[in-house]
């Protein structure tokens, strides 16, 4: 079952085999988790956002076309309900992070070389952490899930142009912030 | 928010494929004399940015998923099973009598009403009239054409309303009872046929398909319903099924504990 595709599995999948999502849960997992992890910055919320894309894949099952990529789809799922998700609880997913990150510059500190190599990685996970919803989400969709900005635009409602200035802007944004 | 045409080149060269992305970069810089400082910072940021490690969630993840996944599966069955409830046995056994009564409702009624051949009256006729009208009934059971399972379930059920089964319904209700990936589908048609074993074409096809089941579900129903039945010579259908290596220790012994009867 392993060499069908991400199109004829869902399919089997749309037709009732449930027990085959499995299978795009696990090609698809580990992406769909790092992508949440760099918008939250928190694993374990992560881990219960990408449950739940794929339990709403699921129950969304027959709205799949066929016509487009599954991971496309899914993405766009997933950033769905990352933006319902900042909607109603970004304070205090903020306030979390912040506290974390607090905590963990005070240990780089003291650490020498790898300390200031890890502190520059952390700088720059907030920083990208603190970029608009849409400069991040553009950011990470285009760096590190490896869409290009036509999918991105379509994903994300807007257009292809829009995607390059979010990128644009948004790697500016991170330059000065980590410079500081 | 506007784009000059430099940031949209150095966004098409970090998007493609190519090899020497480098290469391109500067020389961008240095068509853009004025922009230098902004491209290069910009292509340092995005290179930078790949220090930022992949992680992988845990296993808890994994054990969450594939229990809700399997809650998922348990509640669309129960949804899509609607009477035919087919574990655990005490509850199978009701349900084979639920059914046996409304078969014999339905056929004492279909007697009444003249369309069986109970009192010996000729009913070529209405077998003529179902074929014609059944003829595009065929395609209700075909995954290939009717990929979601809840929508062969419910062309299964309307084949119910008819009086008897034509030779393509029956076909069709084979190939579903033997090929069928859905169990819920399997047990339609399973009930379906049972509802029909009056028709000698729908007892053939019922005993033929026992060897074929895989699903300890299907097997377990089906022999609640030969003994019902007290179908006798499904014996032969059954031994064959037994003698699989494939069947589960447990469900073998269940099974011929249930038949005993008629093996």
């Amino acid at each position: 079952m392993n060499e069908f595709s991400d199109l004829e599995i869902m399919k089997r999948v749309q037709s009732g085999d449930t027990q085959l999502m499995g299978i795009l849960y696990e090609r698809h997992k580990t992406s769909l988790f790092n992508y949440f992890l760099r918008c939250t910055n928190n694993r374990v919320r992560s881990e219960d956002m990408v449950q739940n894309v794929f339990l709403k894949v699921l129950r969304n099952i027959h709205n799949f076309n066929g016509t487009g990529e599954f991971r496309y789809w899914l993405f766009r799922i997933a950033r769905n309900s990352w933006i319902d998700k900042t909607k109603s609880k970004e304070p205090v997913m903020k306030a979390v992070a912040f506290e974390n990150d607090h905590d963990q510059v005070q240990n780089f500190e003291t650490t020498g070389e790898t300390g200031i190599k890890e502190l520059r990685k952390l700088k720059l996970r907030k920083a990208l952490e603190c970029l608009s919803e849409e400069k991040r989400d553009a950011i990470i969709l285009s760096r590190y899930q490896g869409l290009d900005y036509k999918t991105i635009a379509e994903i994300s409602d807007c257009t292809e142009s829009a995607v390059k200035s979010r990128v644009m802007r948004g790697l500016t944004e991170i330059r000065k912030m980590v410079n500081v | 928010m506007e784009i000059e045409k430099y940031e949209e080149e150095l966004l098409n060269i970090l998007e493609s494929n190519i090899q020497n992305k480098e290469l391109y970069v500067s020389t961008l810089a240095d068509l853009n004399p004025k922009a230098k400082g902004v491209i290069m910072q910009a292509y340092d940021t995005w290179n930078e940015l790949n220090t930022l490690d992949s992680e992988s969630p845990s296993s808890s993840m994994d054990n969450s998923f594939y229990e809700s996944l399997s809650k998922f599966d348990n509640s669309r069955s129960e949804k899509s099973d609607m009477h035919i409830v087919p574990t655990p046995k005490k509850a199978s056994k009701i349900f084979t009598l639920q059914r046996l009564g409304i078969a014999m409702t339905f056929m004492i009624g279909l007697a009444l009403g003249g369309y069986l051949d109970f009192f010996g009256t000729n009913d070529s006729e209405n077998r003529t009239h179902y074929a014609v009208n059944n003829s595009g009934l065929v395609k209700f059971a075909s995954i290939e054409q009717t990929p979601l399972a809840s929508d062969r379930i419910k062309g299964i059920i309307g084949t119910k309303s008819h009086s008897d089964l034509d030779a393509k319904i029956l076909y069709a209700l084979n190939d579903v009872i033997c090929n069928d990936p859905s169990i819920n589908v399997r047990l339609s048609a399973i009930e379906t046929l049972v509802l029909f074993w009056d028709n000698p074409d729908a007892r053939k096809i019922l005993i033929k398909a026992i060897p074929f089941q895989n699903s300890p579900i299907v097997q377990l129903e089906l022999a609640d319903i030969m003994i019902s039945l007290e179908a006798k010579t499904s014996s032969e259908n059954w031994n064959q099924l037994l003698s699989s290596n494939q069947l589960e220790p447990d469900i073998r012994s269940q099974l011929e504990n249930t038949l005993k009867e008629i093996l």
